[in-house]
């Protein structure tokens, strides 16, 4: 202490904390490729990947779906992380989050919408029409909780909530409807609205990858944005920010993130909620470090609960019939996590 | 904060006591009145559009003398229960969202908001997909238990009841947390087992297609040992808006009414929603509507209100579903999504944010 300035010990920590951090995701990405029915070594992963000759059948086929399934993770995680911190910071409520504002409803019921009445997607595009259908979905879903919400004069955040969890529920029952419609894909449809990674494929790892990088450089705009609002409308105003301006570029650029990054995965419950609050503590709520410090909280949740997903197999639970899929989605790892969480959130806020 | 005091402090019991031309009485009658005259419109309708459309004189025929005809059997064992299934169930609904809202002082109580339809879901899921786990009851009886039970849950996590706002976030988490283990089970389903998908999809949106006179008569059940007690709840309701030292002051004890008023408005939905599906946000509607109608927020009154409007509402909602793609038929819930569902997000909108 003596020797140091609180500023210098901060950003030690700061950094040692980070470190700590991705190599625990890194842990964790080792975990998820290296574990499961063949255990891929980093040369046999290598080499599967390669399709090297040395390499097995099974260790090929291995390192490729476990790969493009932790990226995947990854990549859904992370942005849902970062599009949970916004929301929080544009709500300036710690409850806000993806699954909550009605953003992630939008963006589902769009998808289902378009998978039960839209134009069959063929197999190259499916993916990237799918994201567009979600962005369209969820920034028409979030946007309209924005618009709903000034009618009575001001955007108080409290009641932006509201408006979100109403309209999600009103969304939800559309769902329903189009799965009416659905007939024998419904399952389908409720394996993906779930939240279930297994079967990814590289383009589909691409395609999230690519929107991700796409909206980096607006989310990067956001971040001071962002940070202005948290001082509040009139200091915001004050600095020269038009609050709903910046209020409305937050929304749509998390609103994006969520879409994107759920497009091909389906529901991951709560990580766009529960991920900024992990790295709350441990980085402050300067956006400019709990922007990155979420989006690695949520890629860390989501690469567990499929780590959870693909090890803990219906077969291997004391069930008393057969069952019809033996994998269980992520997400269903995540709503119950989630769930927990926020309840404790909410019973130690508000 | 939301203002949930706004509407609740403006009006007293003895509002609809006083004599006037244009009093809460008269108001009472004038709404009971048109609500009638709907119903009676919509019940025309249901009894005589379909496949085959029939003349009103042919439906009020078979209606009186039973003539074993196809559409004797038509009008009274499938379209008549139907038509009562409906406003029984929309009257329970209308009845138990006063109950919810003024006892929780929360304007935007709704069951399915509070978990209720949820839980009613998940047990239609056991029973539809896994029989052979499922208790050895009636499914209605478990579907009423699970959703009343899910609503209690929700208030006691949420602990403080009167903050709309946590009740509200805690029912969302509630709902999503048993939707997923619900969609776990139609996932784990067996592969021969998926045909029953439909059907349970239709009882998850809210449905009146499938009534019988067996639901009619549990629904009248229902209804008329809760109504009167409804009824009767509304000097507490009222009691209890003047705040919980005026209550006390008065002979009552707050929490313990308070949770009470909660159990009796599940007895009321739990039924409603366990028979006829989940139908979002017809509990919600039905009592602004009432007050906004009636000009008062005297309980007993607005319960009796809301009862009529909550049932006109749950028979055009199934009017609405077999006659718009006619003649594929959508199920009642259409109301939720349509309607019922789009003003309560306007409604929230508009409510005044206290500061």
């Amino acid at each position: 202490m003596s020797s140091h300035s609180p500023t210098a010990v901060r950003n030690e920590r700061r950094a040692l904390l980070a470190t700590i951090t991705v190599l625990l995701v890194a842990f964790g990405l080792s975990v998820a490729i290296g574990v499961g029915s063949v255990t891929l070594t980093p040369s046999s992963w290598i080499a599967g990947l390669q399709r090297d000759s040395d390499a097995s059948n099974r260790e090929i086929i291995a390192a490729h779906a476990r790969t493009t399934r932790a990226a995947m993770a990854v990549l859904a995680g992370f942005g849902l992380g970062v599009s949970g911190a916004l929301l929080q910071a544009l709500y300036r409520n710690p409850l806000a989050g993806p699954s909550i504002t009605g953003v992630s409803q939008g963006a589902i019921t769009a998808v289902i919408v378009w998978v039960t009445f839209g134009p069959a997607a063929t197999a190259e595009n499916g993916t990237v029409v799918m994201a567009l259908v979600a962005i369209v979905g969820g920034s028409a879903s979030g946007l309209a909780t924005y618009g709903i919400s000034r009618l009575g004069g001001s955007v108080d955040p409290m009641r932006l909530i509201l408006i979100g969890v109403l309209l999600g529920g009103v969304l939800a029952s559309a769902t329903s409807f189009a799965l009416l419609r659905a007939g024998e894909r419904a399952p389908a449809i409720i394996r993906w609205i779930s939240g279930a990674l297994n079967s990814t494929s590289w383009d589909e790892v691409w395609i999230v990858a690519g929107g991700l990088a796409l909206l980096a450089p607006f989310t990067l705009w956001c971040i001071p944005l962002g940070n202005a609002l948290a001082l509040g409308d009139e200091s915001a105003h004050a600095i020269g920010q038009s609050v709903p301006m910046a209020r409305l570029a937050m929304l749509l650029t998390a609103c994006a993130l969520t879409a994107v990054s759920i497009a091909r995965v389906g529901g991951l419950a709560f990580v766009g909620l529960v991920a900024p609050h992990l790295a709350r503590p441990r980085v402050g709520s300067d956006l400019r470090r709990l922007v990155p410090a979420a989006g690695l909280a949520g890629a860390g949740l989501v690469l567990i609960a499929d780590g959870l997903a693909r090890n803990l197999r219906p077969s291997t639970l004391p069930l008393p019939f057969d069952t019809a899929n033996n994998t269980l989605p992520a997400g269903l790892f995540l709503a119950v996590f989630g769930g927990l969480f926020f309840v404790r959130t909410i019973r130690r806020t508000a | 904060m939301i203002d949930t005091q706004r509407r609740s402090a403006a009006a007293l019991p003895s509002d609809n006591d006083t004599a006037g031309p244009r009093t809460p009485g008269r108001r009472l009658a004038l709404v009971l009145a048109v609500a009638a005259a709907a119903s009676l419109g919509l019940a025309v309708l249901q009894l005589t559009r379909g496949e085959p459309v029939l003349g009103v004189g042919d439906a009020i025929d078979v209606l009186r003398r039973d003539d074993s005809s196809t559409a004797a059997f038509l009008v009274r064992e499938l379209r008549l229960p139907r038509v009562l299934a409906a406003l029984l169930a929309g009257a329970l609904l209308g009845a138990s969202g006063v109950l919810l809202q003024d006892s929780l002082r929360n304007p935007l109580a709704d069951p399915s908001l509070l978990g209720v339809g949820q839980g009613a879901s998940f047990a239609m899921a056991l029973f539809t997909f896994y029989p052979e786990i499922a208790p050895p009851l009636p499914r209605t009886a478990v579907s009423l238990v699970a959703g009343a039970a899910t609503g209690v849950v929700v208030l006691l996590i949420a602990g403080r009841i009167r903050d709309s706002i946590r009740v509200i976030l805690v029912g969302a988490v509630m709902t999503g947390f048993l939707g997923s283990i619900t969609s776990l089970m139609i996932l784990l389903v067996p592969p021969d087992r998926v045909d029953s998908f439909a059907s349970y999809q239709r009882f998850v949106i809210g449905s009146v297609s499938t009534a019988t006179w067996s639901t009619v008569a549990q629904l009248a059940i229902w209804f008329a040992v809760g109504l009167p007690f409804a009824i009767v709840a509304g000097r507490v309701l009222d009691l209890l808006k003047l705040g919980d030292d005026a209550a006390a002051s008065a002979g009552l004890e707050p929490a313990r009414a308070r949770i009470a008023l909660m159990a009796l408005a599940m007895v009321l939905v739990a039924p409603a929603y366990a028979l006829v599906g989940p139908i979002g946000f017809v509990a919600l509607l039905a009592p602004h509507m009432a007050r906004g109608a009636l000009r008062t927020t005297g309980a007993r009154p607005v319960i009796g209100a809301a009862a009529v409007l909550g049932a006109v509402q749950v028979l055009g909602a199934d009017v609405l579903g077999r006659l718009l793609l006619f003649p594929r038929e959508l199920p009642a819930g259409l109301w939720t999504v349509l309607i019922a569902g789009p003003f309560a997000v306007v409604f929230v909108g508009r409510l005044r944010a206290a500061r």
